[in-house]
């Protein structure tokens, strides 16, 4: 029961890791929330189900849903955030545009879907259930571990092995000096919340396919588990954000089992808060996070 | 009589000695000055005294009151004041509100009579806005009293700075790069301000590089070299100090 | 003017809760706080008026000073941590501490009704208690606008450490700008709850968090008439664009977007600056009739 719980709570975790890569991603590289990260991560999956309903193989649907929301999250980015990088006062602003952008997306899709609850054809993922070592396990889920853990290598060595991951520290240290080192920051912009779009939106389809249940608000408790799982990990470290998804995704799967979801949420949001407390750039960050007044 | 006083400090970032070591006194009344090519670790010296950077090593007292570990308020409320070497003044405030703000430390009036609309507090408010605009008058900057701070040239930002930094009489402020970018004549104004202030009882100290400047002023000159103190004394002396000269003229040598 | 009244008197109610609770997210944010707790502050007021009066019997007036306490205990516990932190992660603790007080509303189902909620609750609030609440509301900071703890505020939004070097405790004020956020916010919680019969959790959600931002983003962050602006357009904005209502989240969305980015110091702010900066250039002309034509390059040229 409990490795059960452990092995569940694990691959929500990892679904969560891909959600919170973009998020912390997009932090990474130009110090702000993006608050429409949920809305790009619930049109994956209606793109997904809506190609699914079409007919489209679901293979298809679910490059097509990718695809489309990494170049919605590029949209959202000339939208919400271009103009603000430009004035320059961007912190509070991009926490209001990204609001806007997600009031926007959230709206399509309320009336997209008549504000129904959707879920896929029964069969558009074979269900098939294994025992192993006598834990249950679905090739679902085998499935979800194996692209996340896929996705997340491909990640890490796209970020720190290629020039794109240099480009990336180097808009985020200084956009001016960047420039004259030949680096194109719009470029750079628009390739990271691509990823960024793109892995919300698979993770989208995933979480639809799994809980087989998609709607227009889905985003929201996605985006605030996000905030916890990017603040545990140290908001803009890609591995803090990995380790703390899974983290989350365990813990919420107990708490859940054994005691009951709105206590898992509350744990959780005050998991949050003590880490927030005692380790105000999180467990892996290192930004310098010093609040003025002491000493450094 | 109350005086500043460094002992032993060090400060030290990484492997890098910022400040290896220095002791110094700023004496009220006076007009010390510390100066040193480009780099030689002035600015982080101020920032110790006040409370920015923690010590490494080393004191900090305001007469018998050890310093070394307050907060930059506490520094501040000790009644150490500072300008800032890249000026930082509230853009969006007015230039009188600007200096208004800097009389928090005499403020008599409390929190409470503040949210409630007291008219004590408001009375302060009158108070403290006339004089702030009598400090701009002792600066030659009363016309600008009402432009966002943001808005003035680079030389009258300066001296509002300066305005603020003194308006709660502290006993010693130090005052980082005053002069720099403003012209003889002005120098020279400010100079007799920086002058009829030590006469008042402050303690001032100058971080400059403009040498010239600091003879003139100063009773008492401390020279700084990558992190050390090579030369101290009167202006005089220290000026024809073969070391001084030769940090001079290698540390410019480096900058160019 | 009567008839006026009678024909809108709830929307002039919401109106008025609306500016309340936007004075509430203004003072964090105008003394530099990123905090977005207004939410979860007027969350604790309403459901400590709806029990003590529902089930305790007590009456309204010491509910409400109850409430108000409430409001002041957990943003001054709140402010602990929060002083640690800045920018972006203030807004993710306070947006943390909404989420806590939800899923706390809906676990302490005997003691909160849960999901359901209260409700019974008396319906004494009216338009004139509501607006004496508001005006209470805007002397104290109109008072605050005129004096000490108001410069203050301005400074440590504008540069903590230069208001630090100037001897300001900065924590302290920083927590005095989170209480007075909280009180006011529980204050208008507990109001709305005194008016609406019964409340419930997700009322006071991410939705609402929105709404108070949304009210002060486009009224501004700074003056007095910030969040009344913003509350009346969001107010009227809806009565006319009645045949978009059901596409109201792409109307607010676009608003967002568009005030932020082209007017960012919100409709409000906007025009008392701009009266300010009339009355300014009008005292130099008459001040120094001669040359008018200068005086205007001048002021044009500085703003």
């Amino acid at each position: 029961m409990l490795l059960q719980q452990i092995l569940n709570g694990t691959v929500s975790g990892a679904i969560y890791a891909l959600f919170a890569l973009g998020f912390t991603l997009i932090f990474g590289v130009q110090k702000l929330l993006n608050l429409a990260h949920g809305a790009i991560f619930m049109a994956g999956a209606f793109i997904a189900y809506y190609a699914t309903v079409q007919g489209l193989p679901f293979w298809f649907a679910l490059l097509l849903a990718t695809v489309s929301t990494g170049v919605i999250s590029v949209i959202v980015d000339f939208v919400a955030f271009r103009q603000l990088r430009k004035a320059g006062h961007a912190e509070f602003a991009a926490i209001v545009t990204s609001i806007g952008v997600d009031l926007i997306l959230m709206n399509i899709a309320q009336r997209v879907s008549n504000t129904k609850v959707l879920s896929f054809p029964f069969g558009t993922f074979p269900v098939k259930f294994y025992n192993i070592l006598g834990l249950r396990t679905s090739l679902l889920q085998l499935t979800i571990l194996g692209l996340v853990l896929v996705l997340v290598l491909a990640l890490a060595y796209y970020i720190n092995r290629t020039s794109f991951g240099r480009q990336v520290r180097a808009v985020s240290s200084n956009e001016n000096a960047s420039a004259l080192l030949g680096i194109s920051a719009p470029a750079v912009y628009r390739q990271t919340f691509f990823i960024a779009g793109a892995l919300a939106g698979l993770a989208g389809v995933l979480i639809g396919l799994s809980f087989n249940s998609i709607h227009f608000m889905m985003g929201e408790p996605f985006l605030l588990q996000a905030f916890v799982v990017v603040v545990i990990g140290g908001l803009g470290s890609l591995q803090g954000a990995v380790i703390a998804a899974i983290l989350i995704g365990i813990i919420q799967s107990l708490t859940i089992a054994y005691l009951s979801s709105e206590l898992s949420t509350a744990i959780i949001f005050a998991l949050l808060f003590v880490t927030l407390l005692f380790f105000p750039n999180g467990l892996f960050g290192r930004a310098g996070n010093y609040a003025g007044g002491s000493r450094r | 009589m109350s005086s500043l006083r460094i002992e032993g400090a060090c400060k030290y970032f990484g492997g890098l000695k910022a400040v290896d070591g220095i002791n110094m006194t700023v004496p009220s009344g006076r007009i010390t000055g510390l100066i040193g090519p480009n780099g030689a670790g002035k600015s982080t010296v101020v920032n110790m005294i006040s409370g920015v950077y923690s010590l490494t090593h080393g004191e900090v007292w305001l007469d018998d009151q050890q310093i070394t570990r307050l907060h930059v308020d506490q520094v501040a409320r000790c009644g150490i004041a500072r300008t800032f070497q890249n000026i930082r003044l509230l853009p969006e405030e007015s230039v009188l509100d600007n200096v208004v703000i800097g009389f928090f430390r005499k403020q008599q009036t409390g929190v409470i009579s503040s949210l409630l609309g007291l008219p004590a507090a408001l009375a302060e408010t009158r108070r403290l806005r006339e004089q702030a605009w009598e400090l701009l008058g002792r600066f030659g900057i009363q016309e600008y009293a009402d432009l966002d701070a943001g808005s003035l040239p680079y030389g009258h930002q300066r001296r509002v700075e300066m305005a603020r930094s003194i308006a709660a009489s502290p006993r010693i402020v130090m005052l980082d790069e005053p002069v720099a970018g403003m012209n003889e004549v002005e120098s020279a104004e400010m100079a007799e301000i920086f002058e009829s202030l030590a006469k008042s009882g402050m303690g001032l100290l100058l971080i400059e590089h403009n040498v010239a400047f600091v003879s003139r002023l100063c009773s008492h000159v401390y020279v700084l070299d990558s992190g050390r103190m090579i030369a101290e004394g009167a202006p005089e002396t220290v000026t024809r100090d073969p070391k001084v000269i030769e940090a001079y003229i290698g540390g410019k040598a480096h900058a160019a | 003017m009567m008839s006026f009244y009678y024909a809108n008197q709830p929307l002039i109610d919401f109106f008025l809760l609306a500016v309340g609770l936007g004075y509430s997210q203004q003072l964090a944010l105008r003394a530099g706080v990123f905090s977005i707790a207004t939410a979860g502050f007027s969350a604790l007021g309403a459901y400590a008026t709806a029990i003590l009066v529902t089930r305790h019997g007590v009456p309204v007036p010491f509910a409400i000073m109850i409430a108000a306490f409430v409001g002041i205990a957990a943003s001054y516990i709140l402010s602990v941590p929060l002083a640690r932190l800045r920018g972006a992660f203030q807004a993710i603790a306070t947006l943390a501490f909404v989420q806590v007080v939800i899923a706390l509303l809906l676990y302490f189902e005997a003691f909160t009704g849960g999901a359901i909620g209260i409700s019974g609750i008396p319906r004494v609030m009216n338009t004139g208690w509501l607006l004496l609440a508001v005006l209470v509301t805007i002397y104290v900071i109109w008072s605050i606008n005129r004096t000490s703890v108001g410069r203050v505020f301005s400074a440590l939004r504008q540069d903590d450490s230069v208001a630090a070097s100037l001897g300001i405790p900065i924590k302290n004020y920083y927590a005095l700008a989170f209480v007075l956020s909280g009180v006011i916010g529980a204050v208008f919680g507990s109001l709305r709850s005194l008016y609406v019969f019964n409340i419930e959790p997700i009322d006071f959600g991410f939705h609402a968090m929105v709404a108070s931002l949304t009210v002060v983003v486009l009224g501004g962050r700074n003056t007095l008439l910030g969040p009344i602006a913003g509350a009346l357009i969001m107010a009227v904005l809806p009565e006319l664009a009645r045949p978009l209502a059901e596409n109201r989240g792409i109307v607010n969305g676009a608003i967002l977007i568009l005030v932020i980015t082209f007017l960012p110091n919100g409709v409000g702010d906007e025009l008392v600056y701009w009266f300010r900066r009339r009355m300014r250039r009008r005292n130099q002309t008459t001040a120094l009739t001669p040359q008018p034509h200068k005086e205007d390059k001048h002021v044009i040229a500085t703003d």
